[in-house]
């Protein structure tokens, strides 16, 4: 999980330095305690070592599972996929119940559920053909806000035909009976 | 100084070069490598499109050369029928929220020619029979199953044969 390397500190700056604990510092390592200790003394995040400036040869964990570094980078997606995947899942379930019993509440769960699966997916568009690099920086910022803007003006819509109208699953067997 | 030659010898320059000539270079001062101190230089920071734009690179696959394979065609196809049935759903609220009559009102009065209504059920029948049948077959491969060359051709000629038969159960009813 974890590497030890002996690092000079300037080829180190920039990565996520992931601390283990003392005790296992001064186990893997030949460095004394006592200058470990005074290295990890002052740092600015719990569990994360800064590389201190005019040390040379600091021992430095630094962890290369996809867990703890994307944790270190600030950025787990992971969870949001996982989500992403039940959400689908449930729709396989939610799309034809909601048309074989229409009512208030499965009209509601069907709205909700529809328009964030479609606001990921169009989101994921957006991301993949709206780029920095052929549309400026700008650009791809307004068309992003622009989805969600989009995705929130659904839902509204969604939840008029269900609480003023005649239901959204109603709507969809009405179109479909022209 | 082996590396230096080693090199010298690859390019085909000098492997026309007489032998004698090559004796020369490789007993020549200039063969042997020196090595010094540099500072650290962090490398420029560039992304890989910036990359490939700087060097004019085309973009790769060029899709107007690419053979087409059964892969990318179903993958693409997913995401363009997930846009269209979005833009179906985006189209209808916003049509509830700006339209001064109920929706079911103008549903009830729209009379429709057979030729419209059979070409306006089938671009919303297809998209959404193939973007829930492919949506399986993703969540299929999103638990680690059927990721072979061979499974992934196989599902794909499934998907499209229900996907076919769910859009004609669509349309029938």
């Amino acid at each position: 999980m974890a590497f030890i390397g002996l690092l000079r500190s300037a080829a180190c700056r920039g990565i996520a330095c992931q601390t283990q604990s003392l005790q296992t510092l001064s186990r893997t390592s030949l460095i004394s305690p006592q200058i470990l200790k005074s290295s990890f003394t002052n740092h600015t995040l719990p569990g994360f070592s800064r590389l201190q400036p005019g040390r040379i040869n600091q021992v430095q964990f630094f962890s290369l599972s996809p867990k703890s570094y994307s944790a270190g980078a600030g950025h787990n997606h992971s969870k949001l996929w996982t989500i992403e995947r039940a959400l689908s899942a449930v729709l396989i379930l939610v799309v034809p119940a909601a048309l074989a019993a229409p009512s208030k509440a499965l009209d509601t769960v069907l709205a909700v559920t529809l328009v964030m699966h479609s606001h990921w997916g169009v989101e994921a568009a957006v991301v993949d053909y709206v780029r920095p690099i052929i549309f400026g920086n700008a650009f791809p910022k307004v068309a992003l806000g622009g989805v969600y803007v989009l995705s929130i003006v659904t839902l509204a819509g969604l939840l008029q035909i269900i609480y003023t109208d005649i239901g959204l699953a109603n709507t969809v067997k009405k179109i479909w009976s022209l | 100084m082996a590396f230096c030659c080693s090199r010298l010898l690859a390019s085909t320059h000098l492997k026309s070069t007489p032998s004698i000539l090559l004796r020369g270079l490789y007993t020549s001062p200039r063969c042997l490598a020196t090595m010094k101190v540099m500072p650290y230089k962090p490398p420029a920071k560039e992304g890989h499109d910036e990359r490939n734009m700087r060097l004019n690179r085309p973009l790769s696959p060029h899709l107007l050369i690419y053979s087409p394979q059964l892969t990318s065609m179903l993958s693409i196809t997913h995401r363009m029928t997930g846009l269209a049935l979005t833009a179906y759903m985006t189209g209808i609220a916003l049509g509830a929220l700006m339209l001064p009559q109920p929706l079911s009102a103008y549903l009830a009065a729209a009379s429709l020619s057979s030729g419209t209504i059979f070409v306006g059920k089938f671009i919303m029948a297809f998209p959404f029979a193939y973007h829930f049948t492919n949506g399986v077959r993703h969540l299929v491969w999103d638990m680690g199953k059927a990721l072979t060359i061979k499974e992934v051709y196989s599902t794909g000629y499934v998907m499209l044969g229900i996907s076919a038969v769910i859009t004609l159960l669509l349309m029938g009813i």
